[in-house]
C-alpha cells in the first residue's frame, strides 16, 4: 500500500514539473509574439468627445460612450442597443474620427438581423447626427457599425481605434 | 499515522495540481489592459466583438432620476441609503453597487435641491472610488470642490453631475474595466425602482406608473450584465437570481406583454402589481445597501 502512495506522489510531482516547464515555453512563446506586433491606435477620445459637446446643443447631453475597436484580418459588424425613453425625444451623434479607416454606419430601430428592422439613417461620415422623430414608438435605437478588414493584419500591425457615441435629450423638468 | 499519511498525499496533490494549472493572474486575466499586447488580449477581444447580440449601451442614471422627477417623483425624506453605511460595505462587488445606490441618491437628491444631504452622498461616492480604484474621477479636476460652491444653483450642479458621470465612464474606460460599469449600473437603477416604486405603490400617478414600466424594459440587460462578469462569484450570483425574480413576476402579469419585446399594455397593472414589485425591490435594495438590516 505504501509502495502505491509513493508512486502516486512521485506521478503527480513529475506531471506538475511538467506542466510548470509547458508553460514557461508558451510564456516565452507569446513575448516573441508580443514584441513583433506593430500596435497602432488612432482613438482621440478627447477630441471627439469636445466635438460631440458642441453639436449636441440644444439637446440636454445625456451619456457619451467609448466603443474600442481592434481591426481583424476580416470585416466585422459590431451593434449596440442604445436605450431610449417615451417620454423623451433624442439626438444622437456618432463620431468615428478615432478610426483609422472610414466605416459604415447605420440606425435602426430593430437588430439589423431581424428581417422587419427598419433603417433610420446610414452613413459612411466621420461625424454623424440623428434626432428621434416624437412619434417613435422603441426602446431601443440600434447602431450598426461595419468596419472594413484590415489589410495590415497579416504584417504584424494590429489597427486600433474608436467610436464615440453621444446622445443628447430634451422635454425633459430641467 | 494514516491521518498523517494522507495530509501528505493531500499536501503533494495541491502542491502538484497548483504547479500544473498555474496563478490565475498568468493564465488568464480576464481584462487584460490596453497595454498588454499579448495574443491572449487579442483572442478576448475577438470573442468580445464577435458576438451575435447587440452590445448594450448604459443608460445614464442621471436621466432616469430626471424621468421620474418630471413624473411627478417627490422628494421622501428618509428614504434615501443613509450615507452612515458606506463603512459597512466591504467586498469590491458591494462597494460598486452602492456607489451606484449613492450616485442614484445624489441624483435625486440634486433634482429636489436638497443640498447639504447632496454633499453628505458626494463624499460617501468619493470614499467607495477611493476604495474601488476609481479615485481618478475626484482627482482628475476638483469635481467635489465645484459642487460644493455652486450649492444651490441646480443647473450648475447637473452639469457638474454630468460631468462627474462621465468621468466614471471614462476612467471605466481607461482601466478596462467596462464591466464594473455594469455593476455601478445595477446598483443605481435598483435604488432608482425602490424610491419610484415606493411612490407608485401608495398613489395612482399614471405617468411615474408608467416610467417604471418603461425601465423594466432594461432589466433583461442587467441580468445580462451580470451573467458575463468574469469574477463571478454567490454575490454576483445572488444578486441575478434576485434580479430573475423580478423578470420572472412581471412576465407573469397577464396582459402586460405586447406585439414586441418591449411594448406593454399599462392599463393591466393595478396597484398590487407595483406593491408587488416594491416587495421585490425592497428586498433586493436591502441586500444591497445593508439599510434596515
Amino acid at each position: 500500500m505504501s509502495r502505491f502512495f509513493s508512486f502516486l506522489c512521485i506521478f503527480f510531482l513529475c506531471l506538475s514539473f511538467q506542466g510548470y516547464g509547458q508553460k514557461k515555453d508558451k510564456k516565452q512563446s507569446d513575448d516573441v509574439i508580443e514584441s513583433s506586433l506593430k500596435i497602432s491606435d488612432l482613438c482621440k477620445r478627447e477630441e471627439s468627445v469636445e466635438k460631440i459637446k458642441a453639436d449636441v446643443t440644444p439637446f440636454k447631453l445625456d451619456k457619451i460612450s467609448t466603443q474600442k475597436i481592434h481591426y481583424k484580418s476580416y470585416s466585422q459588424v459590431v451593434e449596440f442597443a442604445v436605450p431610449i425613453y417615451h417620454s423623451t425625444k433624442y439626438k444622437f451623434i456618432i463620431n468615428s474620427e478615432g478610426m483609422p479607416t472610414n466605416v459604415d454606419i447605420r440606425l435602426s430601430d430593430k437588430p439589423h438581423k431581424q428581417s422587419s428592422a427598419k433603417i433610420l439613417k446610414e452613413s459612411s461620415d466621420k461625424h454623424l447626427s440623428y434626432e428621434s422623430p416624437e412619434d417613435y414608438s422603441g426602446t431601443r435605437i440600434y447602431v450598426t457599425i461595419k468596419i472594413p478588414a484590415d489589410k495590415e493584419y497579416q504584417n504584424d500591425v494590429r489597427n486600433r481605434g474608436c467610436i464615440v457615441i453621444g446622445s443628447g435629450y430634451s422635454d425633459l423638468d430641467f | 499515522m494514516k491521518l498523517k499519511k494522507y495530509s501528505f498525499i493531500a499536501l503533494v496533490l495541491v502542491t502538484g495540481l497548483t504547479m500544473s494549472c498555474g496563478g490565475g493572474a498568468e493564465m488568464g486575466d480576464a481584462n487584460p489592459t490596453e497595454s498588454n499586447d499579448s495574443a491572449l488580449t487579442e483572442d478576448v477581444v475577438v470573442s468580445e466583438e464577435d458576438s451575435d447580440e447587440p452590445e448594450f449601451i448604459i443608460p445614464s442614471a442621471l436621466q432616469i432620476s430626471s424621468i421620474f422627477r418630471s413624473s411627478g417623483l417627490v422628494f421622501v425624506d428618509g428614504i434615501c441609503n443613509n450615507p452612515a453605511n458606506t463603512a459597512n460595505y466591504y467586498s469590491k462587488f458591494e462597494k460598486l453597487l452602492n456607489f451606484g445606490a449613492y450616485s442614484a441618491d445624489l441624483f435625486y437628491c440634486v433634482l429636489n435641491d436638497q443640498s447639504q444631504l447632496s454633499i453628505q452622498y458626494l463624499k460617501s461616492i468619493r470614499q467607495l472610488a477611493d476604495e474601488t480604484g476609481l479615485s481618478g474621477i475626484f482627482n482628475a479636476g476638483p469635481i467635489f470642490e465645484r459642487f460644493e460652491k455652486n450649492i444651490g444653483k441646480q443647473d450648475s450642479v447637473i452639469n457638474i453631475m454630468l460631468e462627474f458621470q462621465e468621468k466614471t465612464d471614462m476612467l471605466i474606460a481607461e482601466q478596462n474595466e467596462e464591466h464594473t460599469a455594469m455593476i455601478i449600473f445595477t446598483g443605481a437603477w435598483v435604488e432608482g425602482m425602490y424610491i419610484g416604486l415606493d411612490a407608485a405603490r401608495a398613489s395612482e400617478n399614471e405617468m411615474l406608473r408608467e416610467r417604471l414600466v418603461e425601465q423594466m424594459t432594461i432589466l433583461p440587460n442587467l441580468i445580462k450584465g451580470l451573467e458575463i462578469q468574469p469574477n463571478k462569484n454567490a454575490e454576483t450570483e445572488g444578486l441575478q437570481k434576485k434580479l430573475v425574480e423580478v423578470q420572472t413576476y412581471f412576465d407573469s402579469i397577464e396582459g402586460l406583454k405586447g406585439d414586441d419585446e418591449y411594448s406593454y399594455d399599462i392599463s393591466v397593472m393595478s396597484t398590487s402589481h407595483f406593491v408587488k414589485l416594491y416587495d421585490l425591490m425592497a428586498g433586493i435594495r436591502k441586500g444591497i445597501t445593508k439599510q434596515g438590516i
